[in-house]
């Protein structure tokens, strides 16, 4: 389907294509406008303050002879300089003190016989620890990530400097109090077509357990067990900060083709955390009835979704119409369109793409796209995974065979022969394209003729898809 | 509505004011700003810069209200220079500099073309011109389709059609209107 909108070249349009679009433009919801008018209302009020600010900076003047005026006058409390000679003192001896010490024990480890040891063994160690990463999306805007690791068990033996290990060590603690919120059942879903609006194509694939202690188990629809650790990340983009959890280990988030792992809150929604972009899967809050989405309803719902596409599409006519018809005999039914009823309309076939829930074109052996049929229909004997189609046209007579493989359609036999145009003994007789006696050509036409054919491509209109519910 | 009428309207209630400012001008706002970043921006991103928009104007209400003009064509301005520096913003790409001496300026041009631009405003007139020759609610369902991307369903509530009678619609106004442009010469 050619999807080309020419009404693209309506944007940026001068004053008066403009006032003839906004006649034509939609009429805005009351519960959009209370939006806008939300958000016009707090960017107002930062502006004014900003404003304000800005006025107030301003009021403060120098004047000729170099003094200041209109600055407040302070004094220092007497006994900050006394607070501050301590604490001066401390950091001072502190310092003095943890260099002999580190001194020291380099110098008894490191001898000829021994070997260099690691300057930290981070193995006992539980800390939290503080990553900022300053990444780009695809808008060029800066995101700054904050990880804060929370009860964090390092196995691994790091090889590092003193100074980390001590940064490491002094930020040691245990703060689990982020996850209290979220600790309970969820049911993890997904939705076949990476939207989660669509409650049809929701499928509730597992239930995840999020305890206290920032852990997390995930049992899917078969009983597999899997278990992680949950971290709290806050992202920031521009001025506005998001709270996101990440699950660790391989687990939900990466047994599926959703290889998000960060799980998305925010107070509009509080029942559910959203990975990746927010459509295509996430956890909502309670234990659901797991319905691991069987093939039958999968493609129902890939075709359903195809054909609304093509109905709201600009392509759309009310001559298409579709049908479905299980050609190739694999139990799953193959989606026709049918392009109209005239002499050169034809019939494309589709099928359901399991392992991506999508619609795919049909193709041949050599994977062209592959239209058939005549009047909108074809002829299809599903017991031998065949398609063919037989018409009179302009005194020619033909048939035409395909049969399903492994490699696509495969073309079995044509037959051709202009006995209307002709007397009988001047007719000519082809069979797949090569001339042939009147016998073998009738003896490839009984051979057509033999199959259980059934007419198959404008069973339903596209305002009728109640077959596909 | 005049600036002096807002004033009068924010004397009494400020709050109200604003209210009323999006209720008059939230569409005709939406539809400028939508104009320029249809092809850049998400629904998130269009409804933001109306906001802006409306936080420009607000403040316009808020220490400038001395015109008897329509405020009309002040609010228009906003919203397209605002929509504009959405667009840029939006498409901007990583910032990049090169160093460049004087014989190599002489063969940066701009992709600015008068032609084109002239040629484009041109079809875009003929376009508007053939769609409204369908007639209503033809030329609204289908810029409405078309243009502002609404479904059967969101078309239907505000030409008060069934979502099947609009698709109908639409489909013939789609043929009548490809017959048209072909008539003319546009290919479609």
């Amino acid at each position: 389907m050619k999807n080309k909108n020419i009404f693209d070249i309506l944007e940026n349009a001068e004053y008066d294509s403009m006032e003839r679009l906004i006649d034509k433009c939609p009429l805005i919801s009351n519960k959009q406008l209370d939006k806008i008018y939300v958000m016009s209302e707090k960017k107002f009020k930062k502006k004014k303050k900003e404003l304000e600010r800005t006025k107030k900076d301003n009021n403060k003047k120098m004047s000729g002879n170099y003094a200041v005026d209109g600055v407040e006058r302070s004094r220092r409390p007497v006994w900050f300089t006394t607070l501050s000679t301590a604490a001066s003192i401390i950091l001072i001896a502190g310092v003095a003190i943890g260099s002999t010490i580190m001194i020291r024990g380099n110098k008894n480890n490191i001898t000829p016989d021994t070997p260099l040891l690691p300057a930290v063994t981070a193995s006992t160690i539980k800390a939290t620890g503080t990553t900022n990463t300053v990444s780009s999306d695809k808008n060029g805007t800066n995101i700054l990530t904050t990880f804060t690791t929370a009860s964090e068990t390092m196995n691994s033996t790091a090889i590092t400097t003193t100074v980390i290990a001590v940064e490491v060590i002094t930020e040691a603690s245990s703060d689990n109090e982020f996850i209290k919120p979220f600790v309970g059942k969820w049911t993890y879903q997904i939705s076949d077509i990476n939207n989660l609006n669509i409650e049809s194509t929701i499928v509730n694939k597992g239930i995840v357990d999020i305890r206290s202690d920032a852990t997390y188990t995930y049992t899917d629809g078969s009983g597999n067990v899997s278990t992680g650790k949950i971290q709290k990340a806050i992202e920031k983009i521009g001025s506005s900060e998001l709270l996101k959890l990440v699950f660790s280990g391989d687990s939900f988030v990466s047994s599926d083709s959703y290889i998000f792992h960060s799980a998305y809150y925010t107070d509009i929604k509080p029942d559910e955390l959203h990975f990746g972009n927010g459509y295509a899967s996430r956890i909502v809050r309670g234990e659901l009835t797991l319905n691991a989405q069987s093939n039958m309803s999968g493609w129902k719902t890939a075709y359903k979704n195809y054909l609304e596409a093509i109905r709201e599409g600009s392509e759309y006519t009310s001559q298409l119409m579709w049908d479905l018809c299980d050609l190739d005999n694999d139990g799953t039914p193959e989606l026709l369109i049918s392009n109209g009823e005239y002499h050169a309309a034809r019939v494309n076939y589709y099928h359901y793409y399991e392992p991506d829930g999508t619609t795919m074109f049909g193709c041949d052996s050599n994977g062209m796209i592959v239209d058939f049929g005549e009047y909108g229909e074809i002829m299809s004997c599903k017991e031998e995974g065949l398609i063919g189609w037989s018409n009179t046209h302009m005194g020619y007579n033909y048939t035409i065979m395909y049969k399903f493989t492994d490699r696509g359609l495969v073309k079995l036999q044509s037959t051709i022969n202009n006995l209307g145009n002709v007397p009988n003994e001047e007719a000519e007789y082809k069979v797949n394209d090569e001339s042939v006696s009147k016998d073998e050509h009738n003896k490839a036409l009984e051979l057509f003729n033999s199959k259980n054919w059934i007419n198959a491509g404008r069973r339903y209109s596209f305002e009728d898809l109640s077959a596909l519910n | 509505m005049t600036s002096r009428e807002l004033a009068v309207m924010m004397k009494k209630s400020p709050v109200t004011c604003h209210k009323a400012l999006v209720k008059e001008y939230g569409r005709y706002v939406y539809a400028i700003v939508y104009n320029k970043l249809r092809g850049c921006g998400t629904n998130e991103d269009i409804e933001e810069c109306v906001s802006d928009v409306f936080a420009d104007i607000f403040m316009k209400c808020e220490f400038d209200l001395s015109s008897e003009n329509d405020i009309k064509y002040l609010i228009a301005i906003i919203a397209k220079r605002k929509a504009i520096d959405n667009f840029r913003r939006l498409t901007a790409k990583a910032n990049y500099t090169a160093d460049t001496d004087e014989d190599d300026m002489k063969e940066l041009v701009s992709d600015f073309s008068v032609d084109e631009h002239v040629e484009r405003s041109e079809l875009r007139r003929v376009l508007l011109d053939k769609i409204d020759e369908l007639g209503e609610p033809d030329s609204t369902i289908l810029i409405q389709k078309f243009y502002y991307s609404r479904n059967s369903t969101e078309i239907a509530q505000s030409v008060s059609m069934t979502a099947v009678a609009v698709r109908q619609r639409c489909a013939r106004a789609m043929d009548k209107l490809r017959a048209k442009l072909v008539e003319i010469g546009m290919t479609v």
